[in-house]
């Protein structure tokens, strides 16, 4: 019975990925991630622009990611809740957010930590050429996490491709910024195919709106 | 409520009936829900659905507000204070239930 009430409680949460626009979203802002990385490699080394495109970075995402939310919200508008309904999610306690906070800082610190240490655990590499598996398996780790919340099943996939491109990509010894930005991109190409799938499956499954006639 | 001699003391019958549990616990999941979506997720009919809500809502459990989303009308239902702690009690009185069932 406990299980059962689990289940049903989840329910509302994979709600919120049944129409793969997240996915899509989360797609967006790593295909934006890899052409800023990218961007980054075609920087002349001792320019100016180094610093402020490095700092650039967060507001970036603070802002595209509130910019894409809004256009979530849109579409779920005008695509989701007419066909499946509408919820409203509940706002996180001051317990999650300092979970949330934590997590971020956590993972955050230890790429750091990892890009210091990085010339001791591997010498004959360039500085930065690890930080794509450090990342692919912190991601990886987010997505175990989320898929075992949720219980939806490609979040496992979506993990075991962020390890794998992380591994690959340390492995092939790609220079500085130019790995991170194709682990993003590959990242970003999976979830925006992933989402695209399972977006026009939904459509496919609802075709036509429901209509509220209580 | 009684099995192989346990009782459940005080188990609230309005929220233990299963559609009403389902309707509850989805309520207690989200800060509100529409129609649509509780009538998809529970598998009633619209009458039956209707029947449930309107149960609960009289018990104070939930609130329901009617509107319109240009023709379309909208249902919106959420757990009021009373019908949260409802279900907590339920939900801790379930539960000391199943444990005394394993002893």
């Amino acid at each position: 019975m406990k299980s059962e009430i689990e289940k049903i409680e989840k329910r509302p949460i994979q709600y919120w990925y049944e129409d793969g626009l997240n996915e899509l979203a989360f797609g967006v802002i790593g295909l934006c991630l890899g052409v800023y990385f990218w961007i980054h490699t075609r920087i002349p080394p001792g320019s100016a622009w180094h610093i402020p495109w490095a700092i650039g970075m967060f507001p970036l995402l603070f802002f595209g990611s509130r910019f894409l939310n809004g256009i979530i919200k849109t579409l779920k508008q005008k695509w989701t809740y007419p066909r499946t309904g509408f919820v409203s999610y509940r706002r996180p306690g001051g317990k999650r957010i300092k979970f949330s906070i934590l997590g971020v800082f956590v993972g955050g610190a230890t790429v750091i930590a990892y890009g210091a240490l990085r010339s001791d655990v591997f010498p004959e590499q360039n500085a930065l050429t690890s930080l794509p598996l450090v990342t692919g398996l912190i991601l990886a780790g987010a997505f175990i996490w989320i898929g075992m919340k949720t219980g939806v099943f490609r979040f496992f996939v979506t993990a075991v491709i962020s390890a794998a491109a992380g591994i690959a990509l340390s492995l092939a010894g790609f220079a500085e910024m130019a790995a991170l930005g194709t682990y993003w991109a590959i990242l970003g190409a999976s979830h925006c195919v992933s989402g695209a799938f399972v977006f026009l499956r939904y459509l496919k499954r609802y075709s036509s709106p429901g209509a509220d006639l209580s | 409520m009684s099995q192989r001699g346990l009782t459940i003391e005080g188990i609230d019958r309005l929220i233990h009936e299963p559609a009403r549990l389902i309707i509850m616990t989805i309520l207690n999941a989200v800060e509100s829900a529409d129609f649509l979506y509780l009538q998809r997720e529970t598998g009633l009919t619209k009458g039956n659905l209707s029947s449930h809500l309107a149960k609960l809502e009289a018990e104070g459990y939930i609130e329901i507000e009617k509107t319109y989303k240009g023709k379309i009308p909208l249902t919106i239902c959420r757990l009021t204070e009373a019908g949260r702690s409802a279900f907590g009690r339920y939900r801790a009185q379930w539960k000391s239930f199943l444990k005394e069932t394993r002893k």
